[in-house]
C-alpha cells in the first residue's frame, strides 16, 4: 500500500535544505551571540551542604523554646512568633530577633500589621515569579509560605516553603561558645516552579535592632569606617543603604553617572554597639555576593535601627537588544553562591559604655587572622622594613585625540625619576618608595594587551633597565605599578574577544568608560577587560618573566586588591568569589618573584598577602545613614601591614589630608610629575592640578620630616584606641589615638588651640602632637 | 501618609530645625571649571557640603515642596514652603523664628502655593501668592499690609491670563512679576502696583529651516504655521547694583542680565549649555534659578544634572561643582538657589523638603578675593592671591590671564605672553605680543633696517648679476641628473599655477598629465596643510593646543573634498559632454592645490610676526589664495573637458551642487546602514535569546 505515496525528490531535497539552513543559522547565533545558557562556572571555593538532620520537629504554636544551649549561651525559639532569643548567661543579656514592643509601639503594631509582618520576618527573600520582571523583596511573613522548625545538633533549623513560588530554603541557627552562627545550605534551597526565581535572602534583618533613644552606634567598613548613632539627628526621607562588599561588580552595573559619593567596603563585617553589648558580625562564607543593609527610623515605616548582610544568590542585570534601545532588567540565569555562613561573635559586659568600635575592629584582625589562615593558608606578618613616603611618579598619557602624529605626553622619563630623588636626597629625604605609573607602552592608558616595552619616550626598555639597576645600587625601593586587567581600547590582534575578555551575562562585552573632569561617563571610549583565566593562562608567567628580566624587584599591582567582577565569557567564565581566591593566588606567585607586592584600597582577601596597602581610603561614603568618619580598617590593619594615604597634592586640602593620615597612622603619599602639570589637560589621566615636582619638592620635605619622625617609629604598634576628646558644645574638633606603646597622637581640626588635659601641650587648631608614654 | 504617621511617631526629638555637619566625607560631586570653549577641567573643591537643613516637628512640619529662598539683608532666611502654604523665616544661624500662613479662607494673610519671596532692604516682605494669582505683602514681623491683585491695563489684552510665579522689587519700588507662559517679558509694576510695561521681553529665536521659510515667502503664505514666540522668564534675581538676572525657559539663551532700560548687558544670547556632560546622548540642562553673592559672582543652578556654576561679574567660569542624588551634599529636585553674607550657598531641593548648604573652601575663598583686588585695582596684593591659586591648581586660567594683565600693567610683556600662552588665551596673549613686538622693534630698529636694506640690495644685486650672466653666456645647456624629474615637476606645478588656462589644455590634449604629478602634489599638498598647522602662530591658531589637533582627521579632510568634487564633476562632465577622462579630471584636480602649497607655510611663517590687529591682511591673503583656486578649478573644468567659458561656469556650479547633493546622500545612507546593522546585530540577539 505504501507504493502509491510517492514523495516528490524536490520536497526531501528541499526539507533537508531548510533543515541544513536552520541548522547552520542556530551554529551561526550560537557562535556569533552566545548567550548565558552556555556559561559554566565551576564549583570552586563555593561548598553545597546539604541541611543538617534534625532531631525533633518543633510544633508550629509552641511558645519559646530552648533549642539548644552551652555554657555561655542558650538559644530559644518561638514558632508562632518567630522570635529567635539568644540569652547570655554570665550575665542575663538578651538579644533578640526583633524588639520587644514599647507600649506606644504596640499601639501602632496593632493598627499596622504589615508592619508588623515585616518586623517579625526572620528573613527577607527577593525574587522572581516569571523570573523576567524585576525583583520582588517582601518579608518571608509577607507571602505565602509554610514553616517548618527543627531542633538540630546545637542548634535550630526552620525551612521554608513559598508555596506561590515554589521556592524552598532551610536557614539554621548554631549556638557557639562565642556567638551565634547562621547558615544557610546551598542543597537546601529549591526551585520546584519552572519560572519561579530566588534573588537574595536577607537574614536576620532586625536581630539586635535599636531605637533612638538606645545608646550606641552601628560600625561600618564603609569607606575606612562609619559610624550611624542611634541617637543622631537623621535626615529621615533618604533611602536605606545598601552596598556590596568589596566594591561594585562592573558586570552587573549600569554605568550612567558615576558615583562620586561612594567608597567601597573593604571587609564582610559589621559591628553593633548598643547599651552595655558588642556584637560583631563576620561572614565566613559568602562574602563576595554578600551586600551590608542598614535601615533607620522611617523605613519601611518601622522605627528602628537596623543592620543586616544580604546575600545574592542571582543578580539584575541591564541589557539592550541595540544600540538605541532601552536598557530592560534581567536576572541571572543560575545560583552563583554556594554555603552562606555569617556569625554574630557576642559579648556582654555590666557597664554601659564598655565597647567601642575600637573593639569591633581588634575583634575583626583576629577573624581575618583566622580567615587569612584557613582559606589562604597565609599568616599575617608585618613586614621587617617601611618606607615612610610613597611618592607616585607618573610618567605619562596620551592626549585624547590621537592620530598620526604619537600624542603621549611624557611628564616624567625614567632619567628624571633618578634625578628627582637625587634632589631629594640632598634635602634629607631618603627613606621613600618610588612608584612609577603609566611607564608603559603608550603611558598610564596604554593598551595593556601591548604594553611591554617601557615607552621609547620614557626612556624606553635601556632607561627602565637603567633605573631598576640603579635603584638595586642605591638601595632605593622602585615599585612598578602594574595594570592587569583594564584593556583601554581593543586588544591587540592576537588576543582574540571572543576568548579573551570579560563577557556581561547575555551577549555583550564587558566594557567601561573612563570619567570625564566634569563628572560623567566619557561617552564613544571602548574599552574591555581582560579575563582573569586568561590572564593567568597566557599573560601572567610572560609578564613577571619580562619585569624580572628588566630587573623590577618591586610592583603595585592594580585590580587584586580594589576590583572585584564576575566573568561570563563561557570560555574564561569566573566567579567574584573565585576570582577573590585567584587574587590570592597571583599575589603569592608574584611575592616569590618580587621583593615587595602591593595593592591599591584594600579589599581584605589581598590584605592576606599583600606587602602593603597604597591610597587607603580615609573618608567615607557620603550616605545619609552615617554621622562619623573612623579609622576602623586602620585599626584593623595598624601594626600587621604598612598602608599609605591618597595623594595629598590631590586633596582639596593638602595639609586636612596629612592630619587625617596622622590620625589615622598612614604613610603619606606624593603624586608627582617632573614636568607642569597643565600637560596633562587633554589626556584622559587630567585628574591632576598640582603635581609638579619642582613646585611641590618644599612640601614633601616638610611632610616627610613629620612621617619619619612621627609615624615610622610606630608602625609595628597596635591602635589601641581612637576617640573624639569632649567638644565641649562644639568647641573643639580634636582626635586621639592611642598607640599599643602607649603613645597619643592629638589632631585638631579645629578653630581653635586645644590644651591636653593634666599638660601644657597645645594642639594648635588644624595642628597635630604627640605625647609618648 | 502612614509613613509620613510613623517618621513623627519615631522622632520625636523636639528640634525644629535640624543641622547636620557631615564630618569628614569626601564632596559626593566633580570639582571644575569650564574654559571660554567649554572644557571641563579640574579643581580643587571650591565648596563643599557644609549643613542640611530640615524641619522636623510635628507641629510646624517638614518643607512641603518648597520652590524658593531667599536671603534678606539682616542676614535673615525666607523659604516659600509651597506645599505647606506658608513662609518660613528662619535666622541666619538657621534658627527658625517664625512662619507666615494666616488664619483661614478669610484671612488675608492666608495663602495658597506661595512660589516666591523677596524682601526689601527696610524688611517689607513681599510673596507670589499662585494659588491665589496675587501678590501679597507684609510687615517685618509678617502682618499683613496689602494684596495686589491682577493688573488691569488695555495694552495687556483681553485674553492676559496672570499666573504671577516670581517676584522682585527694585530700590525705587518698582516690582517685577514673572507670569506663566507670558511671553512679552516680565510684568513691570509700579510702587502703586499699577501696570506700567513689558519688561525685557525675549527675543524670538529662529532656526535655520524658520528663517528660510521667512525669507522665501510672504506672510501670507506663512499663514496657518506655528507661531514662534519668545521664550518666556522662569525666575528672577535683582543685585545690589541694581541688575535684574533673568532665566528663561530657552535652551540656548538661558539667562539674561538687563539693565533698568530693559537690555542685556552681558549675556545676551549666550549658550549655557554645559557641553562637557551634554554632549552625545546627553539630555539638555533647564536652569531654574540665579543669585549673585557680594562679590557679583553668579550663581546658576540646573535642575537637569544639579550642577552649579559660578561666574564672575564679567561672567567668566570661576567653578562648577553639585550634583544630583541622596548623598550629603547631593540633592534630587533643586528648585532654588541663595547665598548668604559669608559666601554659603543654599539649594532647594522640593522633592525631599531639605535645603542643602554649602560652603566655600579656603581654595574658593582665596580665587575670590583675588579677584576682587583684581577688579579694584590692588594688583600687588592680587598677584599674590593668584600665586596662592597658581600653588594649588597649576592651570587655573582665570589667576593666569589676571596675573598676565598684572605684568601687562607692568609692561612685563615677555612675562604676560608666558602666562597667557598657558592661560591658551589667544586674544590677550595677542595684545601683549604687540607690544612686545613693538618694543622689539624700537630697540633694534637701526639693525632691523640696516639688516632689510642690506638684504634688499643683495637681492637685487644678485638677481642683476644673474641676469647679466645669462645675457651674456646664453641658455645653459641642461645636465639630466637625478634631480631633473623632481625639478620637471616643480616647474610643471608651478606653470600650471602660473597659466591655468595653458596648463589644463595640455594636460589634457598634450600629454602633460602625469599620476606620478598627482600623488607627488597631493603628498606635497598634505604636509604643507600639517606643517602650516603646526608653523602657525599661537594666535592665528587661535589658542588651539597641538594637543588638541587630531591629526588623521586633518589628513582625511585634505583629501575627501578632492576626491568628492572629482568624482561628482566625472558624474556631471559624462552627461554634459565634456572631453576631460577620468585620468585628466583628477590629476587637473590635484594641480587646483598648488596655490595652496606654494602659499600656506609662508603665511604660516608670516602669523609668528602678525598680531590680532593685523588679522585682516592675513584674511585677506587668504580670500585671494582661495579665490585664486577657485579660479583654477574652474580653469581647469573648462580646459580638461574643452567646454566653452559660459559652459565652464555652468558645470562648475553644477559640480558644486552635485558635491552637496553626494554629501547629503552619504550621510542618508550611512545612517541608514548603521540603523541597518543594528536592526540584523538586534534581530541575531533576540533569536540568541530564543534558541
Amino acid at each position: 500500500m505504501f507504493d502509491r505515496i510517492k514523495i516528490p525528490k524536490r520536497l526531501i531535497t528541499s526539507i533537508i535544505v531548510v533543515l541544513v539552513l536552520l541548522l547552520a543559522a542556530y551554529v551561526a547565533i550560537k557562535v556569533a551571540f552566545g548567550s548565558q545558557h552556555d556559561v559554566k562556572f565551576s564549583k570552586d571555593g563555593l561548598n553545597f551542604s546539604d541541611p543538617a538532620p534534625a532531631i525533633s520537629a518543633i510544633p508550629d504554636d509552641a511558645e519559646l523554646t530552648t533549642v539548644a544551649e552551652n555554657s555561655r549561651f542558650r538559644l530559644e525559639y518561638s514558632p508562632s512568633e518567630d522570635l529567635l532569643v539568644v540569652t547570655d548567661l554570665k550575665n542575663g543579656q538578651v538579644f533578640r530577633r526583633w524588639p520587644e514592643a514599647t507600649e506606644e509601639e504596640a499601639k501602632y503594631y496593632e493598627k499596622n500589621q504589615n508592619v508588623l509582618q515585616i518586623l517579625k520576618s526572620i528573613v527577607f527573600v527577593e525574587f522572581t515569579k516569571s523570573g523576567q520582571e524585576g525583583g520582588t523583596i517582601l518579608g518571608i511573613n509577607q507571602v505565602k509560605h509554610t514553616k517548618k522548625a527543627n531542633k538540630i545538633d546545637g542548634g535550630l533549623q526552620i525551612i521554608y516553603n513559598m508555596t506561590d513560588t515554589g521556592i524552598r530554603f532551610a536557614l539554621e541557627f548554631y549556638i557557639h561558645e562565642d556567638g551565634l552562627e547562621v547558615l544557610i545550605p546551598r542543597n537546601g534551597i529549591e526551585e520546584t516552579h519552572e519560572t519561579a526565581k530566588l534573588a537574595s535572602l536577607y537574614v536576620l534583618p532586625y536581630f539586635n535592632s535599636a531605637r533612638q533613644e538606645d545608646y550606641g552606634y552601628f560600625v561600618s567598613p564603609d569607606g575606612s569606617g562609619a559610624l550611624t548613632r542611634f541617637d543622631a539627628n537623621r535626615i529621615t526621607n533618604y533611602d536605606s543603604y545598601n552596598k556590596k562588599i568589596y566594591g561594585d561588580d562592573m558586570t552587573f552595573n549600569k554605568l550612567i553617572n558615576p558615583d562620586f559619593k561612594s567608597w567601597a567596603i573593604t571587609m564582610p563585617v559589621f559591628g553593633v554597639v548598643k547599651e552595655n553589648s558588642m556584637v560583631t558580625c563576620y561572614i565566613k562564607e559568602g562574602d563576595a555576593n554578600a551586600s551590608l543593609f542598614i535601615e533607620y527610623p522611617g523605613n519601611k515605616n518601622l522605627p528602628l535601627y537596623s543592620i543586616s548582610f544580604y546575600f545574592r544568590y542571582r543578580q539584575f542585570y541591564f541589557t539592550k537588544l541595540s544600540k538605541g534601545s532601552d536598557d530592560y532588567e534581567l536576572l541571572e540565569e543560575s545560583m552563583t553562591l554556594g554555603d552562606v555562613r555569617q556569625k554574630f561573635y557576642i559579648e556582654t559586659s555590666e557597664e554601659k559604655g564598655s565597647y567601642t568600635y575600637v573593639d569591633v575592629a581588634n575583634k575583626t584582625r583576629e577573624l581575618l587572622f583566622d580567615t587569612w589562615k584557613t582559606k589562604y593558608g597565609v599568616e599575617r606578618k608585618l613586614a621587617d622594613n617601611a618606607k615612610s613616603m610613597n611618592i607616585r611618579i607618573f610618567m605619562g598619557d596620551e592626549n585624547r585625540w590621537g592620530g598620526a602624529i604619537d600624542s603621549l605626553k611624557v611628564m616624567t622619563t625614567f632619567d628624571e625619576v633618578i634625578e628627582m630623588y637625587e634632589e631629594l636626597k640632598a634635602k634629607g629625604v631618603e627613606d621613600i618608595r618610588l612608584s612609577i605609573a603609566g611607564w608603559q607602552k603608550d603611558g598610564y592608558y596604554g593598551n595593556i594587551t601591548k604594553k611591554f616595552n617601557p615607552d621609547k619616550e620614557f626612556g624606553g626598555k635601556k632607561g627602565f633597565e637603567k633605573l631598576t639597576s640603579w635603584a638595586k645600587e642605591n638601595n632605593v625601593e622602585v615599585s612598578f605599578d602594574n595594570n592587569l586587567l583594564l584593556v583601554y581600547g581593543r586588544p591587540k590582534a592576537s588576543v582574540p574577544l571572543r576568548s579573551s575578555v570579560v563577557k556581561k551575562p547575555g551577549v555583550h562585552y564587558l566594557q567601561f568608560q573612563s570619567i570625564t573632569s566634569s563628572g560623567v561617563y566619557r561617552r564613544g571610549t571602548d574599552n574591555y577587560v581582560l579575563s582573569p583565566i586568561y590572564y593567568e593562562k597566557k599573560v601572567m608567567s610572560k609578564e613577571i618573566e619580562k619585569l624580572r628580566k628588566m630587573g623590577a624587584e618591586h610592583l603595585d599591582l592594580q585590580q587584586v586588591g580594589d576590583n572585584l567582577f564576575t566573568d561570563y565569557n563561557r570560555y574564561t567564565a569566573l566567579l567574584r568569589s573565585q576570582l577573590a581566591d585567584k587574587y590570592v593566588k597571583w599575589l603569592k606567585e608574584y611575592k616569590e618573584e618580587f621583593d615587595s607586592i602591593s595593592v591599591y584600597y584594600g579589599n581584605s582577601y589581598a590584605v592576606s598577602t599583600a606587602d602593603k596597602i597604597l591610597n587607603i581610603p580615609t573618608v567615607r561614603s557620603a550616605n545619609m545613614v552615617f554621622d562619623e568618619t573612623i579609622p576602623f580598617i586602620q585599626i584593623v590593619y595598624h601594626g600587621i601591614i604598612d598602608y599609605y594615604g591618597n595623594p595629598l597634592n590631590n586633596e582639596d586640602d593638602p595639609w586636612e589630608a596629612f592630619l587625617r593620615c596622622l590620625e589615622y597612622g598612614a604613610f603619606p603619599s606624593y603624586e608627582l610629575t617632573y614636568r607642569p602639570t597643565g600637560d596633562l589637560k587633554y589626556t584622559n589621566y587630567n585628574r591632576l592640578f598640582n603635581s609638579q615636582f619642582s613646585l611641590l619638592v618644599n612640601d614633601v620635605v616638610e611632610i616627610y620630616k613629620i612621617s619619619e619622625e612621627i609615624l615610622k617609629p610606630l608602625r609595628s604598634e597596635y591602635i589601641v584606641n581612637h576617640y573624639r576628646v569632649p567638644d565641649e558644645g562644639g568647641k573643639y574638633e580634636v582626635y586621639v589615638t592611642e598607640y599599643s606603646n602607649g603613645t597619643k597622637i592629638y589632631v585638631n581640626y579645629g578653630k581653635i588651640g586645644y590644651i591636653i588635659p593634666d599638660t601644657t601641650t597645645t594642639v594648635d587648631a588644624m595642628g597635630y602632637a604627640v605625647v609618648t608614654a | 501618609m502612614r509613613r509620613k504617621k510613623f517618621i513623627c511617631l519615631a522622632i520625636l526629638v523636639a528640634l525644629i530645625v535640624t543641622s547636620i555637619i557631615p564630618v569628614t566625607a569626601a564632596t559626593p560631586y566633580a570639582n571644575y571649571f569650564l574654559t571660554e570653549d567649554g572644557w571641563a577641567l579640574p579643581t580643587p573643591a571650591a565648596y563643599v557640603p557644609d549643613k542640611i537643613i530640615e524641619f522636623k516637628t510635628v507641629e510646624e512640619g517638614k518643607l512641603k515642596n518648597p520652590k524658593d529662598i531667599f536671603i534678606a539683608e539682616n542676614g535673615n532666611i525666607y523659604i516659600a514652603d509651597s506645599g505647606n502654604n506658608r513662609i518660613v523665616v528662619l535666622s541666619p544661624e538657621h534658627e527658625f523664628l517664625f512662619d507666615i500662613k494666616g488664619e483661614g479662607p478669610n484671612d488675608p494673610s492666608t495663602l495658597s502655593d506661595p512660589t516666591c519671596v523677596y524682601v526689601d532692604p527696610d524688611g517689607t516682605i513681599l510673596v507670589v501668592d499662585a494659588g491665589n494669582k496675587r501678590l501679597v505683602e507684609f510687615t517685618e514681623r509678617g502682618n499683613f499690609r496689602y494684596s495686589y491683585l491682577t493688573p488691569e491695563d488695555e495694552l495687556l489684552g483681553e485674553d492676559f491670563s496672570y499666573q504671577p510665579q516670581k517676584v522682585i522689587k527694585d530700590n525705587r519700588g518698582y516690582i517685577y512679576v514673572t507670569s506663566i507662559g507670558e511671553y512679552r517679558g516680565i510684568i513691570l509694576l509700579g510702587p502703586d502696583g499699577q501696570f506700567r510695561n513689558f519688561f525685557g521681553t525675549n527675543r524670538v529665536i529662529l532656526s535655520f529651516w524658520d528663517a528660510l521659510a521667512r525669507l522665501l515667502w510672504s506672510r501670507e503664505d506663512r499663514k496657518g504655521q506655528i507661531v514662534n514666540l519668545p521664550y518666556t522668564f522662569s525666575n528672577i534675581y535683582i543685585s545690589e547694583d541694581q541688575y535684574i538676572y533673568a532665566t528663561t525657559t530657552s535652551t540656548s539663551a538661558q539667562l539674561r542680565k538687563i539693565n533698568f532700560a530693559g537690555a542685556d548687558v552681558l549675556y545676551d544670547g549666550r549658550n549655557f549649555n554645559d557641553t562637557s556632560i551634554t554632549q552625545g546622548a546627553g539630555q539638555s540642562q533647564v536652569f531654574v534659578d540665579v543669585t549673585v553673592d557680594k562679590y557679583n559672582n553668579m550663581y546658576l543652578i540646573d535642575s537637569t544634572y544639579g550642577r552649579i556654576y559660578q561666574f564672575d561679574e564679567w561672567g567668566q567660569n570661576l567653578f562648577v561643582w553639585g550634583s544630583l542624588g541622596t548623598g550629603y551634599g547631593q540633592y534630587s529636585q533643586p528648585t532654588s538657589i541663595e547665598v548668604d553674607d559669608q559666601g554659603r550657598v543654599y539649594v532647594v531641593d522640593s522633592r525631599t523638603g531639605v535645603i542643602t548648604v554649602f560652603r566655600p573652601t579656603e581654595y574658593a575663598k582665596t580665587v575670590h578675593s583675588a579677584n576682587k583686588l583684581f577688579s579694584e585695582g590692588h594688583y600687588d596684593e592680587s598677584y599674590a592671591q593668584w600665586q596662592k591659586v597658581l600653588d594649588q591648581d597649576n592651570y587655573y586660567r582665570l589667576a593666569l590671564q589676571s596675573m598676565g594683565t598684572i605684568h601687562m600693567r607692568k609692561d612685563e610683556f615677555k612675562e604676560a605672553m608666558k602666562l597667557y600662552y598657558e592661560a591658551e588665551d589667544p586674544d590677550l596673549y595677542s595684545t601683549a605680543f604687540e607690544e612686545q613686538r613693538a618694543e622689539f622693534i624700537k630697540s633694534y630698529f637701526s639693525i632691523i633696517a640696516t639688516v632689510v636694506v642690506l638684504l634688499l640690495i643683495g637681492i637685487s644685486t644678485l638677481v642683476s648679476v644673474i641676469r647679466r650672466r645669462r645675457r651674456r653666456l646664453g641658455p645653459k645647456p641642461e645636465k639630466i641628473t637625478w634631480f631633473t624629474p623632481i625639478k620637471n615637476f616643480f616647474k610643471r606645478m608651478v606653470y600650471v599655477a602660473r597659466h591655468p588656462i595653458d596648463g589644463f589644455d595640455e594636460i589634457r590634449y598634450e600629454g602633460m598629465g602625469y599620476y606620478g604629478d598627482m600623488f607627488g602634489i597631493m603628498i606635497l599638498y598634505v604636509i604643507s596643510e600639517l606643517l602650516s598647522i603646526v608653523l602657525t602662530s599661537f594666535i592665528y591658531r587661535d589658542g588651539v593646543s597641538l594637543d588638541m589637533i587630531d591629526w588623521g582627521n586633518r589628513i582625511l579632510w585634505a583629501l575627501l573634498p578632492w576626491i568628492v568634487i572629482v568624482i561628482v564633476n566625472y558624474g556631471v562632465t559624462t552627461i554634459m559632454y565634456g572631453e576631460g577622462r577620468f585620468r585628466d579630471i583628477i590629476i587637473g584636480g590635484a594641480f587646483c592645490h598648488v596655490p595652496y602649497i606654494l602659499t600656506s607655510i609662508p603665511l604660516a611663517i608670516l602669523t609668528n610676526v602678525l598680531g590680532r590687529s593685523e588679522a585682516q591682511l592675513f584674511a585677506l591673503a587668504n580670500t585671494f589664495i582661495s579665490i585664486y583656486v577657485g579660479l583654477m578649478v574652474y580653469f581647469c573644468i573648462k580646459g580638461v573637458h574643452g567646454f566653452h567659458p559660459l559652459k565652464g561656469v555652468v558645470v562648475t556650479i553644477l559640480t558644486a551642487v552635485g558635491v552637496t547633493a553626494v554629501s547629503a546622500l552619504f550621510m542618508i545612507v550611512y545612517g541608514l546602514a548603521v540603523q541597518m546593522f543594528d536592526f540584523f546585530i538586534q534581530i541575531g540577539k533576540e533569536l540568541s535569546y530564543i534558541v
